[in-house]
């Protein structure tokens, strides 16, 4: 199995449906540390201490809203609006099986970066909730009005129902860059809007930091996988100045071919994508 | 633009009908741009077979008639409308279908051979 098929099984072990208790499916959540899952704010209804329940492969795991960022009642959204940022909720878990946690990266993705969501919607027939993943390209940053979030702008993939609280896995690096929480149309390729992981890890509590950390202590996998791919990076990259660049449109081919630059820097809009070819034309990114 | 898919559902009195319910397509400025995309909760119950305000809106429509004829009291009474089930986040509303902008009922009366309808009564007569 080849690291990102790897990278991208680890994420699907530590993304959940979540339920409202004994109610119907209401999005998607993601475990960040044991006993602890993360999901967007408004797919609790930015509600502190409702009860819920995530289910995944191994199981069932009940559980309540420890805590929402911002809860409900501190700027409730209108109607037809997004959620306030960053619209983030903390799952506690009562009782369960064991489960993977998410490998959170502490940095900003590259410009242009290659991403998959895994979540949760009705896709399959319109009534069974079922997992599934898409692939994005990150185009940007939105400033939000909070001055401390600033969210990672998706493009090139549709974000449906059901997406909100999907963990969003960098498919070079192989590390959850952030949770996506909002489309920008669910019915084309415009993207989606993510909570970046760096601003997750400033935001949870202690115990679930430690509990992270002292995770992928005693469990390598995700690491070791990280450490592969970076491993890798430098090898199947080739040199800046010598790698050719393609440019596409998205209802379209392929246009335009530069030479030379730092693709990595490049900022690129929401219709554009970008990738490199590998010296032997199969890898992208 | 809009989709359509057939569902089952419930009824409060246990009888199960198919209902077509209409989805907002692409098209639909509502559904366009940019929203939060959590799974709607509205059509989850109608999914699970489920019309809360069904009753409400049928008696409602019913007593309203019921009323309006009871001072001629027919002996038959039939009264044909429309349901319009529409799914929002956050609840299911289910409205009088329109029809150019007008919501129609159809109200049909009907007295046995010798029945008749029954005489005003006088108006004021209390005084």
């Amino acid at each position: 199995m080849t690291d990102r098929r790897t990278a991208e099984s680890l994420l699907a072990a530590c993304t959940v449906r979540l339920d409202a208790y004994d109610g119907p499916p209401r999005g998607t959540a993601f475990f960040v540390a044991p006993g602890y899952a993360m999901t967007a704010a408004h797919v609790v209804g930015g509600a502190r201490g409702l009860p819920v329940q995530l289910h995944g492969r191994p199981g069932f795991w009940p559980g309540h809203v420890e805590n929402v960022w911002p809860p409900a009642d501190a700027g409730s959204p209108m109607s037809g609006q997004p959620y306030p940022p960053p619209d983030l909720a903390l799952i506690r878990i009562d009782d369960g099986p064991a489960h993977m946690c998410a490998l959170l990266s502490d940095r900003r993705p590259a410009g242009g970066a290659a991403v998959i969501a895994r979540g949760h919607g009705r896709n399959f027939d319109g009534l069974t909730v079922t997992a599934e993943t898409e692939s994005f390209t990150l185009t940007g940053e939105l400033e939000t009005p909070d001055p401390d979030c600033t969210l990672l702008k998706l493009g090139l993939g549709q974000a449906v129902r059901g997406m909100s609280g999907a963990p969003v896995l960098d498919v070079s690096t192989g590390e959850v860059i952030g949770m996506l929480r909002t489309s920008r149309d669910i019915g084309s390729n415009l993207g989606a809007w993510v909570v970046p992981a760096e601003l997750i890890r400033r935001l949870w509590p202690d115990d679930v930091r430690v509990g992270n950390e002292r995770f992928h202590e005693e469990d390598d996998r995700w690491r070791r996988v990280r450490a592969s791919m970076r491993e890798q990076a430098p090898l199947t990259a080739p040199p800046a100045s010598s790698g050719n660049v393609s440019i596409g449109a998205v209802h379209g081919g392929e246009v335009t071919v530069i030479t030379g630059g730092v693709f990595r820097d490049l900022n690129i809009g929401a219709d554009i994508a970008g990738r490199r070819r590998d010296p032997d034309g199969e890898g992208t990114r | 633009m809009t989709t359509a898919q057939i569902v089952q559902v419930t009824l409060p009195s246990g009888d199960l009908v198919w209902v077509r319910m209409e989805s907002p397509g692409p098209g639909r400025d509502s559904e366009r741009g940019i929203q939060d995309v959590a799974l709607g909760e509205a059509a989850a119950v109608v999914h699970a077979g489920l019309l809360p305000g069904f009753t409400e809106s049928v008696r409602g429509v019913v007593t309203s008639v019921q009323h309006a004829l009871e001072q001629v009291r027919p002996d038959v009474m039939t009264v044909e409308f429309g349901i319009e089930i529409t799914a929002r986040t956050g609840k299911v509303l289910s409205v009088l279908a329109e029809s150019g902008g007008t919501a129609h009922i159809r109200v049909t009366a009907s007295w046995n051979p010798g029945s008749g309808p029954a005489p005003r009564p006088v108006a004021g007569g209390e005084g």
